[in-house]
């Protein structure tokens, strides 16, 4: 569509140079300007005597000089010449030069794709086509209204978080904390906002909410996968290993969660260079999966190491029989390379590109295997 | 789409400037009828691509499209919608956007109405003006695009600077850049001219018309300006001698210059060189004044941003369109044949001392505006040039400039009677002397105000001599067809009559700023203060919520002798998503002059610090701007002086017209 104008602005161009060079040649001489105006001024001195603001004898001399100017006039020395070759070298720079330049730099700098974002269009769209931003800012205006809506700001601290504006998730978070209540639940969210504000490092403060939700909820699953990840941060590796190993035993079988927190414990394991800490971000998206949690760990560190080689190896043998989605291969192509384990990394490697055909899988993989440095192996 | 319409229509339109700055140039060399015939479609056609563009703009600013950088760094969803419209010349790369409009308006403006000038001066003159829409849409295309996108677009914006939200920002860069700009026309004609090599009289009367509008749009520009500047800023002051400032009054100083030795040229052929100087000059005084403002070389209000790549860039057009002018100019100059002659005691020896006086003073402002900022580029050294160097310069070079004007006007074309115009004069004379001392009576010292005050009463009475001569040639007894004489009279003298006795009535208001009042108060409640013959009273203080601003307002009372003759609001502005305040003055005008309240915060016992002026007949210094004003818009009404219909004037009795 935008297009079509486009063509059409284009052709009003080219037609308004097009159409004075198809025209006849417009007939007027180079000095009946001149003329004109010198006799003009002859009168006007006429006028200016009459009225006393020349002398009679200047006015006369005046006369003389611009009648003088009228006969020398010069008459066009060249007359009009007309060369229809400048008019065809004319008419194709109008056909090809104009657009050519208007094309060209519009090409570099514009965006034809983008459309009009007038602010009443996307406020008042259905929710569903409503960008991002107009969301936020229609949420952000009902919470100014609404202040003590502690559900309204349960759903925007996660928002912010994802927008890094963890100052007011972190607001959000304590402010609906002490409008709905204190909730284990509640508590961890809290102190997850603080995390995030804190560079991703569980404060002290944090802690302090951790264990306050624990003391209502032992078993809080997610309290205990962060105060896992406080410990480790502290590289206070042996309570790490510690709540996370008994996180991992209150997780179901085959979970996400679950082989997010047998990671966290192969690294704890085998740190690698910047493996150590476990901050948030590392190669899986902005979030930390925040439902993970658990070690391996209260065990001696040989007996870890077989637990872990064993649940790898079942996934492994799951993947290779009932097959899986990129996510899972890649999981363990990851848990391979974290054991140290670099040609059966590449085994699954291959395994994999064979399993999962589709570009984008194949994409993902590639990214990995770069990541990983596989192919160089 | 509608953006991105604008963005290409823009694009399309330095395609075309390109075009227009080629063909006809090529068509003149090789006396090509219809390609110099191309200049005029393609000048309006360009216009109308600049104005689609410009339209699109305003759209996205309107309806706040966050998707646009320009929208988001200048605009507010809250803003009123006149500050919305008004704000997208109020940045960096909408005024450019301004200025190329009004650079592609003059050259259809010229297209249109120039029937009456040669097929090859005028497609040299569009090609020219086409060269210069060339570089200014290059440069915003490649340094200051207004259409660069965001992508994902902000949901708010930055708001406009606060100072800038006022309606002072509808009309005073629509105005002074229609002066500025308007200039470009009589440059053009002037290039095209020394191109040509053909610069007789009618090619003064060619660009009467353009010189005399420029005049008028830059004369109300900068009133506007400077009244604005009153009004806003908050102590009083109209005039800073601000680069800026001075930017703006160098083109005029050289285009009044201009409009008087074009007079000259036109009758006489006489001072062919120097009107053709002056009208480079008066352009390419505006493109230094865009320059320094653009280039961020000043900060003041008007730089709104300040890229080292712009400047470069606006220093290169500068360059070449001053350089290349100048050039041509040297070239062309000492082949062209001496015109008329006159004796010095004449009209065109008067209009001659004009042009000296108004160049040097010209001059005087050029180096006082930029010999700081060589000195600083020199050796770092920062100094300020203040009013009291231009009060020592430009204050002698134009006493005698005002002194004279009555003077050119009764002196007759080509050899004059100096004694009997100084007779013609006495009654002005007399009408200045009395007033002075009527004014020292009443008003007192400083001495300047009145010697002023005098003068520019001499300057009123004086500007209206000649016509007064001429309706009522022997004496107020004759007036029998006095009306019908005064209707003969060509209306270019009686534009010269207004705009002379205009530049009076600006002058008494400025020698009245002497007898001003000024006081630093802190304001109670309930107790009166005098500020010249007016009481001013402190009625309460309110709170409101503005659109985008919270106000606090104090509401004050004015008597004099015990009646109330005005209230006035002196208020102070917080603009919440600039953190930023301003101060809206409390101005009443009354008799011409204005009480002047521009207050602070309040204190913390309760009093109110505040600044108060009585300000006698301080309206007069605009009021005259607009006499000016119009008197350049008589002049240019002026049918016989119109270009176009220069024939048909030839062919009206003798007795109906004129010369001025």
């Amino acid at each position: 569509m935008i297009w079509l104008f486009f063509a059409l602005l284009t052709g009003v161009a080219v037609l308004s140079i097009l159409w004075p060079l198809s025209r006849p040649a417009p007939k007027r001489g180079e000095d009946a300007a001149d003329v004109a105006f010198y006799r003009a001024q002859i009168a006007e001195i006429d006028a200016e005597l009459s009225r006393g603001g020349i002398e009679q004898d200047q006015a006369e001399s005046a006369k003389a000089q611009a009648a003088r100017r009228l006969l020398s006039v010069a008459p066009d020395e060249v007359a009009v010449a007309d060369s229809p070759r400048a008019r065809k070298i004319a008419a194709a720079l109008a056909l090809v030069a104009a657009p050519a330049i208007a094309l060209g730099i519009y090409a570099r700098i514009g965006h034809p794709a983008l459309p009009d974002l007038p602010l009443e269009a996307r406020m008042s769209s259905p929710p569903a086509q409503q960008d991002f931003a107009a969301v936020v800012a229609k949420m952000e205006a009902h919470l100014a209204a609404h202040p003590e809506d502690g559900r309204a700001l349960e759903l925007m601290a996660p928002v912010y978080l994802r927008l890094g504006r963890y100052g007011e998730a972190v607001k959000a978070r304590a402010q609906a904390l002490k409008i709905l209540g204190e909730t284990p639940d509640r508590l961890v969210k809290y102190a997850e906002a603080l995390s995030y504000a804190n560079d991703g490092m569980v404060s002290p403060e944090a802690v302090d909410q951790l264990e306050r939700a624990l003391s209502q909820d032992p078993k809080n699953l997610q309290a205990r996968y962060f105060l896992g990840l406080a410990a480790a941060q502290h590289e206070d590796k042996a309570k790490a290993r510690e709540v996370w190993t008994a996180l991992l035993a209150d997780l179901p079988e085959g979970s996400r969660a679950r082989i997010d927190v047998i990671e966290k414990l192969a690294m704890l394991a085998a740190p690698l260079d910047g493996g150590a800490a476990p901050q948030q971000g590392a190669g899986q998206g902005a979030a930390p999966s925040p439902d993970a949690a658990a070690a391996v760990a209260a065990q001696p560190a040989d007996e870890q190491q077989k637990t872990i080689h064993a649940m790898v190896d079942r996934l492994a043998q799951r993947l290779s029989s009932q097959g899986g989605g990129a996510d899972e291969w890649m999981r363990l192509i990851r848990a391979y390379k974290v054991l140290n384990e670099p040609d059966r990394a590449k085994n699954a490697y291959d395994q994999a590109c064979k399993a999962l055909p589709d570009a984008e899988s194949q994409q993902k993989l590639a990214a990995l295997a770069k990541e990983l440095g596989l192919n160089g192996t | 789409m509608i953006v991105e319409l604008g963005h290409y229509a823009l694009v399309l339109a330095f395609a075309l400037s390109i075009m227009q700055t080629v063909l006809p140039f090529w068509g003149a060399r090789a006396h090509e009828a219809r390609l110099m015939a191309v200049a005029r479609p393609v000048a309006l056609t360009q216009f109308a691509f600049v104005a689609l563009s410009y339209a699109a703009l305003t759209y996205a600013h309107v309806a706040s499209d966050f998707s646009l950088a320009n929208v988001v760094e200048n605009s507010h969803s809250t803003k009123p919608l006149i500050y919305k419209i008004s704000g997208v010349w109020g940045n960096h790369e909408g005024s450019m956007m301004l200025w190329v409009l009004i650079l592609t308006l003059s050259g259809a403006a010229m297209a249109a109405f120039s029937r009456a000038i040669p097929p090859r001066l005028l497609a040299d003159a569009l090609s020219v003006q086409g060269l210069l829409c060339a570089a200014f849409l290059l440069f915003i295309l490649l340094t200051s695009n207004p259409f660069a996108r965001l992508s994902p677009a902000p949901i708010e914006g930055a708001d406009l600077n606060p100072i800038l939200q006022d309606p002072g920002l509808a009309i005073h860069p629509p105005l002074l850049y229609l002066g500025y700009v308007g200039f470009s026309i009589v440059f053009s004609l002037a290039a095209a001219a020394l191109i040509g090599g053909r610069i007789d009289a009618a090619f003064a009367r060619f660009i009467r018309p353009w010189t005399l509008a420029a005049w008028c749009f830059l004369t109300l520009g900068i009133a506007m300006g400077s009244y604005w500047a009153y009004y806003t800023l908050g102590w009083g002051g109209f005039w800073f001698w601000d680069p800026v400032e001075n930017a703006s009054l160098l083109p005029w100083l050289a285009g009044t210059a201009l409009l008087h030795s074009a007079a000259v040229m036109e009758k006489r052929e006489a001072l062919k060189i120097w009107t053709i100087f002056l009208a480079i000059l008066a352009f390419s005084l505006s493109l230094l004044g865009t320059f320094l403002v653009r280039s961020g070389v000043l900060t003041s209000v008007h730089a709104f941003a300040s890229d080292p790549q712009r400047g470069l860039f606006i220093l290169g057009i500068l360059v070449l369109f001053i350089g290349g002018a100048l050039f041509l100019f040297m070239t062309r100059a000492s082949s062209l044949k001496q015109g008329g002659l006159f004796a010095p005691i004449s009209r065109e020896g008067a209009l001659v001392l004009n042009n000296l006086l108004l160049t040097a003073s010209c001059a005087a402002v050029f180096v006082g505006t930029l010999y700081p900022l060589a000195l600083e580029a020199i050796n770092g050294d920062k100094i300020s040039v203040g009013a009291p160097f231009f009060n020592l310069t430009f204050g002698p070079l134009v006493a005698p400039v005002l002194l004279l004007a009555p003077l050119g006007q009764l002196l007759s074309w080509k050899r004059g009677d100096l004694l009997g115009a100084a007779h013609r004069l006495f009654f002005a004379a007399v009408c200045g002397l009395a007033a002075m001392l009527i004014f020292a009576a009443i008003n007192g010292a400083p001495v300047v105000a009145f010697i002023g005050a005098g003068v520019a009463i001499y300057l009123i009475v004086g500007a209206f001599t000649e016509i007064f001569g001429r309706i009522f040639p022997s004496g107020l007894g004759s007036s029998k067809n006095a009306f019908y004489r005064a209707k003969g009279l060509p209306l270019s003298a009686w534009g010269t009559a207004f705009a002379h006795a205009g530049l009076g009535v600006t002058l008494l208001g400025l020698a009245a700023t002497g007898w001003g009042v000024e006081k630093i108060v802190a304001m109670k409640q309930g107790q009166t203060y005098d500020v010249g013959p007016y009481q001013l009273e402190v009625i309460g203080l309110t709170s409101q919520q503005g659109p985008n601003y919270k106000e606090t307002l104090a509401h004050m009372s004015v008597r004099r002798d015990g009646q109330i003759v005005a209230l006035i609001q002196p208020a102070k502005r917080f603009f919440t998503t600039r953190r930023m305040a301003t101060t809206q003055a409390g101005i009443v005008t009354l008799n011409f002059g204005q009480i002047y309240v521009s207050i602070a915060d309040q204190n913390e016992s309760g009093s109110l610090d505040a600044r108060l002026y009585w300000k006698p007949l301080v309206s007069l210094i605009w009021v005259g701007a607009l006499v000016m004003a119009f008197g350049g818009g008589l002049s240019l009404s002026d049918r016989r002086l119109r270009v176009g219909v220069a024939r048909r004037a030839a062919k009206i009795p003798a007795g109906a017209q004129g010369a001025s």
